[in-house]
């Protein structure tokens, strides 16, 4: 039995972290119907940029935070304004292969400028692990899903709450109508890649003491990905739902069937989710959002 | 017509002009003042560090060699191309070697990845090949005339920690976890049938992940509910940097261990503290970026004056610096040895020949007619306290 809490507990530590990188594939998609390829590789980039706020120019961690969200949020916002922008009447699918290939670029960039170098994010929280109940967990762990709880909360505030957010979700409904009432497209896009890009940093900065720092690590958001499609990629609660449901059934079937087989139910649980439920696991027939 | 007809003649008779040239040169690759020396390996991609330190390492050693007035009055050509450790990539830069530039022979060679598949190539074609990188078994398997190693392999780094674990650190209960691809499926079999064979042990567990992986609580978790003293992990070193450091914050106990692989910096980066006592094999006799060896204090000024003079870039120098260099010195021995008449049958003769010869950088390298096996020895490497490496024992021969 301490086993199997255990198991889950960590599996919702592995889930915060899809999580966090999960819901920046959402915010963009849902307003811009694009799957945001290069979510992985932004969230790399906000990790470096606040380990060099942080340890090379020795800046308090709230600043490195701040400033690694930001520079990012302005890099999204420009990456919309020459990728992005000039393709706005393209199909999709182009658009996606632009987040490939934009993606692709920034991962050969780092590697240019800081080679294969392998960094550890010093961890502000202490990694040392004690147990409650039988179950091992670490104060860092615990202020992860913490975190990830919050800032979905944050997020589906500011969807709901502001007028920015309510003008997003208008254009993602209805691109015409939303020009027609008034609400500014290309601003609004601007700021979908820029909150977008920010949720990616603030994913890496936050995963950065957990996994390490490489130009590789984007690969995580793959994860991501399919954890929202799980658990249904139009809506938020959903896709956070979906994201700590995988990293559960990742950790049981790894313990209990085999741990080399742990990928292999993942994405055999995707393809059953997808067959029988295509909208995800949390949404609705209709494919409402929340 | 008739201008297009002479034309045609004339370029014929260039080319065939040409090939006699070539038939009348003593030897592919070889002129009366130089010889090409080949090198494919990844100086682009995640793994370039190997490949810039061998390439590093190959150029400084030519550079000694020409700077002196080369070997037998010829100087080094040394040629050096990136295949990105793609196997697709080594073929087309293998084939460029070879064919185009005729190169005499091929030093330091890619990761194995990229190296196995050329092998049929180099051996069909008789080419001489110094390799530097590569420690996979298969390399030897089934035994080419013309391949050589340096240092020690992948089953012989597997059998001294397997040694070190069992008689040394006196565990009881030994458990792996390793990546599921060629490297750690074989530093798994090599530890279960050691164990078996010869301590009457079976693993207590064996767990295994995909290259990539970035969570390893699933396995983790089944290896700490079995229990176990002592724990192998057979993983490269970015990826065991984040096992161990997992594997603290699970509550496992037990002693860590790595394969070859683990031995660089990168390991304490992604680890942090929780690597301190963490127990590795090096290939080479001691550690590149801070050995006080004298053939390593020599190498470092020499790499730094030629190469570097503002200082190294992270993780330089290497292993592979001093692997490459070592297969540049044993390369020049032989060459001197053969003579002014150089063939390539003539130079693996001499390779075979070589006996104890110190490169100063790596252990005492002997090569004979039936082993192309260049080292047996390992050294056990440990992380101190303030998360440097430091050197433990040394294991000869297990």
């Amino acid at each position: 039995m301490e086993l199997l809490t255990q198991v889950v507990v960590s599996g919702l530590t592995l889930g915060s972290l899809y999580a966090l990188v999960g819901l920046g594939f959402v915010v963009i998609f849902r307003a811009t119907k694009v799957v945001n390829f290069a979510q992985g590789e932004m969230m790399m980039l906000g990790a470096i940029l606040a380990l060099y706020f942080y340890t090379d120019l020795v800046l308090p961690y709230w600043l490195s935070f701040i400033l690694a969200v930001t520079v990012c949020a302005l890099f999204g916002a420009a990456l919309e304004r020459l990728a992005y922008r000039p393709l706005i009447n393209a199909p999709v699918v182009t658009l996606i292969l632009a987040t490939v290939a934009v993606g692709q670029m920034m991962r050969a960039g780092v590697r240019i400028l800081r080679g294969s170098e392998v960094s550890r994010f010093p961890s502000i929280l202490p990694a040392e692990p004690f147990s409650i109940a039988g179950v091992t967990v670490t104060p860092l762990s615990l202020s992860i899903i913490a975190l990830a709880v919050l800032l979905v909360c944050a997020f589906m505030l500011f969807f709901r709450k502001t007028t920015i957010g309510k003008g997003m979700e208008a254009t993602s409904e209805n691109r015409d109508a939303a020009t027609l009432c008034g609400v500014d497209v290309h601003r609004t896009f601007s700021l979908i890649w820029a909150a977008g890009s920010a949720l990616a940093a603030a994913a890496g900065v936050l995963l950065a003491p957990l996994i390490i720092i490489t130009p590789d690590m984007g690969t995580i958001g793959i994860k991501g990905f399919i954890g929202a499609i799980l658990g249904g990629f139009t809506s938020i609660p959903g896709a956070i739902a979906g994201c700590f449901l995988l990293g559960v059934i990742e950790n049981l079937g790894g313990v209990y069937v085999a741990s080399s087989m742990k990928d292999v139910i993942s994405f055999l649980m995707l393809v059953l989710v997808l067959t029988i439920k295509p909208n995800g696991l949390f949404v609705g027939e209709q494919g409402q959002r929340a | 017509m008739e201008t297009i007809r002479k034309l045609c003649l004339a370029i014929i008779s260039v080319c065939s002009a040409l090939l006699a040239a070539a038939a009348a040169q003593a030897e592919t690759g070889v002129t009366d003042s130089e010889i090409r020396i080949g090198m494919w390996t990844p100086l682009s991609g995640p793994v370039s560090l190997l490949g810039q330190s061998a390439r590093d390492a190959v150029r400084l050693w030519a550079k000694e060699v020409n700077d002196k007035g080369g070997i037998h009055g010829r100087k080094i050509n040394f040629i050096s191309y990136d295949d990105a450790a793609s196997p697709q990539e080594a073929q087309a830069v293998i084939r460029r070697l070879i064919d185009q530039d005729q190169v005499f022979m091929l030093i330091s060679g890619s990761v194995s990845g990229s190296t196995l598949p050329v092998r049929q190539v180099i051996t069909r074609d008789k080419v001489p090949f110094v390799s530097s990188i590569s420690s996979n078994m298969n390399l030897m398997r089934p035994f080419s005339r013309y391949i050589f190693r340096i240092y020690a392999n992948e089953d012989t780094q597997a059998l001294g920690m397997v040694q070190w674990m069992m008689e040394r650190e006196k565990i009881q209960r030994p458990a792996i976890i390793y990546t599921s691809n060629d490297y750690g499926v074989g530093g798994f079999q090599v530890f279960s049938e050691r164990l078996k064979e010869k301590y009457k042990v079976t693993p207590a567990a064996a767990e295994r992940y995909n290259q990539g992986d970035q969570d390893f609580s699933a396995q983790l978790l089944r290896i700490k509910a079995a229990d176990p003293d002592g724990l192998l992990i057979y993983a490269f070193a970015q990826e065991a940097g984040i096992i161990v450091r997992q594997a603290k914050e699970l509550g496992i106990t037990a002693k860590l261990f790595g394969g070859g692989s683990t031995s660089t910096p990168l390991l304490q980066r992604g680890a942090g503290p929780a690597a301190v006592g963490f127990t590795s094999t090096l290939v080479v006799p001691d550690l590149a970026d801070v050995s006080q060896m004298p053939g390593m204090v020599a190498y470092r000024d020499k790499l730094k004056a030629a190469l570097y003079p503002d200082g190294f870039p992270p993780g330089r120098p290497s292993e592979y610096d001093l692997a490459g260099y070592a297969a540049g010195k044993v390369t020049e021995a032989a060459l001197e040895k053969v003579g002014k008449d150089v063939s390539r049958e003539a130079f693996v003769d001499a390779l075979e020949g070589v006996k104890d010869f110190d490169t100063g950088v790596t252990f005492p390298i002997s090569f004979g007619k039936d082993s192309h096996e260049g080292s047996r020895q390992v050294e056990i490497i440990r992380v101190r306290p303030d998360l440097k490496w430091e050197s433990v024992a040394r294991i000869g021969a297990p």
